[in-house]
């Protein structure tokens, strides 16, 4: 098991183990039924026990399996992901509270949003054509995906 | 006869018009590396809000008909499968492609993809029935074992090892617990918050999954080139002598596929792994298989395509998914207020028959979709993620809003997608989870309906005979990789030491 997969592995036995041990924890606290043999609690409970067990036994393996004679990846690639997820998140974040508190228009924050996210993705220094076609796409999405949602499908926007 | 009267009584020429498009868009975004069939219908789910759940029903499964299908386009042009589906197709279709017979190729896949479906048709039209009728007597002991075998099902044939197919498993049925208790009706897990008392909802976790942890690796990830094969289309069209070469091994892969399909949990990708395995046995020429063989092509898209009218089976007779997609399916019929289970064919026989003319239609259409599309859908392939992923971002998060109007929904679609990126990243199957969260509910009812019944016992499990096999069954088929490990390492021993294997087989 190679560095990169043994994070990887930790990093869900983790998540896993915090969620069993959550639900757990709070079933466990739910009475029992009156006419119901197990209740409310007891089937979640049976299940997050079986969801730790085997992060358990996942994040025993990351620790102790034999580590793979591969050069890993250099620890700046592990970096940049990570910084490269915070802007992901920061954009996304940021274009969910421009259109829930009306910022800006519905539109202006879409195509502003997909431009840069398209931007962003695009992993390499942006030429002019690619603004400009960037551009024209994000506004021709937002107008589309507004009358999408209003005029066919009835449903609010935020 | 009255069952074809109902038939066309449940479908208007608006829902021709739904499966034809549904079809076309299904195999034009089946061709695209990246996006998947189970992404495509769970972002279509929110424009099916304004239609009936028939109309609903018959362009999600044309969608689901056409993305099977599409992947092989983008396998064999530019050995990118554009669904798990096609990965077996790559092996063969490239090498084919790169040796100047593209239209021969995408002709040979397309017929088999026509064929494979047709074949699944017909055994589902033969089968779904008899077995909802057959499905009605099931006790909720029956029920419960039929989810465990599920289960066990997926987690063994996914992707990756076992331990993380039933991690993912667990995983999905807990977070499908938190919200209104099944049984009583009541909120539990909720953590004082007003809005967990809904739960998760079915749409922004799947769009989550499915889609926005897509967009989150591409992000990430970065994007990725391959080779482009100019495409030109001679040899496209079959002639009757090449159904009579091909026609064995598309009838075998057919029947393959549809069966594999049927098994709860197990998906396209494992029909094409077994038929591309036999027909590469049954071959005269297997030494060509994974250079170019035409019988490698047609063993894995009739199979493909044959999981699909098979997964469709347990669907409608059972209410049990037959891979993740037919899970989407089951939250879409949720969502339309409709009750999967074998009383479908009673209360709602629109839907049935709209799922089982769209499939039909959908197996013909593609045909001809893939061979008349093929040279533009290349400009659609080539278009770089860069510019698909913003838009398709911003319709998730429009159409996680858009199903309940609050931004909760929201922030679930996102944690979600980060949830599906850490799995995938640490190759844990999305299907499992998927399927897991979608037949928690049907469990927990069933559990504790039967325990109810048998006074706290859970005898029946191994008293009643349906349970038990179903129980027997799913046991062997947890614990069946752990004896192949064993068959393996006592061989690797035999080899390591002839004389002591030579003296015990003569004793």
């Amino acid at each position: 098991m190679n560095a990169e997969q043994r994070r990887s592995d930790m990093i869900v036995g983790f998540l896993m183990l915090g969620l069993a041990f959550l639900i757990g924890v709070e079933s466990a606290s739910i009475p029992a039924g009156v006419f119901d043999p197990i209740g409310s609690g007891q089937f979640p409970l049976y299940l997050s026990l079986c969801l730790g067990g085997l992060a358990a036994i996942m994040l025993f393996r990351a620790t102790f399996a034999a580590p793979e004679a591969t050069v890993d990846a250099a620890p700046e690639s592990s970096k940049s992901g990570a910084w490269r997820f915070l802007v992901l998140a920061a954009l996304v974040f940021g274009y969910c509270l421009a259109v829930s508190f009306e910022i800006a228009p519905f539109e202006i924050s879409t195509s502003v949003f997909i431009v840069a996210l398209g931007l962003f993705i695009l992993g390499r220094k942006p030429r002019a054509r690619d603004i400009l076609r960037m551009t024209i796409l994000a506004v021709f999405a937002a107008i589309s995906v507004k009358l999408i949602f209003t005029k066919i499908l009835y449903l609010s926007l935020p | 006869m009255d069952a074809l009267l109902s038939a066309a009584s449940a479908l208007t020429p608006e829902s021709f018009g739904y499966i034809i498009f549904g079809t076309v868009l299904g195999v034009v975004i089946g061709a695209i590396p990246g996006f998947t069939g189970g992404m495509l219908i769970a972002l279509s789910i929110p424009l099916t809000f304004t239609m009936g759940p028939a109309n609903a029903l018959a362009l999600l499964v044309a969608m689901y008909m056409g993305s099977v299908s599409g992947g092989l386009v983008s396998a064999i042009l530019l050995r990118l499968p554009g669904t798990p589906a096609s990965v077996i197709t790559t092996l063969d279709g490239y090498p084919m492609a790169q040796s100047g017979l593209v239209g021969r190729v995408l002709g040979l896949a397309a017929s088999a993809s026509l064929v494979g479906g047709l074949v699944s048709w017909c055994i589902l039209v033969a089968l779904a029935y008899p077995l909802s009728r057959f499905a009605v007597n099931f006790t909720p002991w029956d029920y419960f074992a039929l989810v465990v075998v599920a289960l066990a099902l997926i987690t063994t044939v996914s992707a990756g090892s076992q331990l993380k197919g039933l991690l993912a498993a667990f995983a999905g049925m807990l977070l499908a617990v938190p919200g209104d208790d099944p049984s009583v009706g009541m909120p539990r897990l909720t953590f004082g918050s007003h809005d967990l008392e809904n739960g998760f909802a079915l749409l922004p976790v799947f769009l989550g999954v499915f889609a926005v942890s897509q967009v989150i690796q591409a992000a990430i990830g970065g994007e990725k080139g391959a080779a482009v094969i100019k495409p030109t289309l001679d040899g496209v069209w079959l002639r009757i002598g090449d159904y009579r070469k091909h026609g064995g091994n598309m009838m075998r892969s057919s029947l393959l596929g549809t069966f594999i399909g049927l098994l709860p949990g197990v998906g396209a990708n494992i029909g094409s792994i077994v038929a591309y395995a036999a027909a590469r046995r049954a071959s005269r020429s297997p030494e060509k298989f994974g250079r170019g063989s035409e019988e490698g092509v047609v063993a894995s898209e009739a199979a493909n395509n044959a999981t699909v009218g098979g997964a469709l089976i347990p669907l409608i007779s059972l209410g049990i998914p037959g891979s993740a997609i037919d899970a989407i399916l089951i939250g879409a019929l949720i969502l339309h207020g409709v009750t999967p289970g074998p009383l479908l064919f009673d209360n709602n026989p629109d839907i049935v028959y709209a799922i089982l003319v769209s499939c039909l239609l959908s197996a013909g259409l593609i045909y001809f979709s893939v061979i008349v599309l093929a040279k533009p859908m290349m400009a659609i392939v080539k278009v770089p993620p860069a510019y698909l992923l913003p838009p398709i971002l911003v319709f998730c998060i429009l159409g996680a809003y858009g199903s309940a109007g609050r931004f909760y929904d929201v922030w679930v679609m996102l944690g979600f997608g980060v949830l599906g990126y850490l799995l995938e990243r640490a190759s844990v199957p999305l299907a499992p989870f998927a399927i897991g969260y979608v037949l928690a509910p049907l469990a927990e009812t069933n559990l504790r309906t039967g325990l109810m019944i048998s006074g706290g016992s859970a005898e029946t499990l191994w008293t009643d005979p349906l349970t038990m096999v179903l129980m027997l069954f799913a046991t062997i088929v947890l614990l069946a990789p752990f004896r192949s490990a064993l068959s393996l390492s006592r061989l690797r021993k035999r080899r390591r030491n002839p004389e002591d294997a030579a003296s015990s087989s003569q004793s």
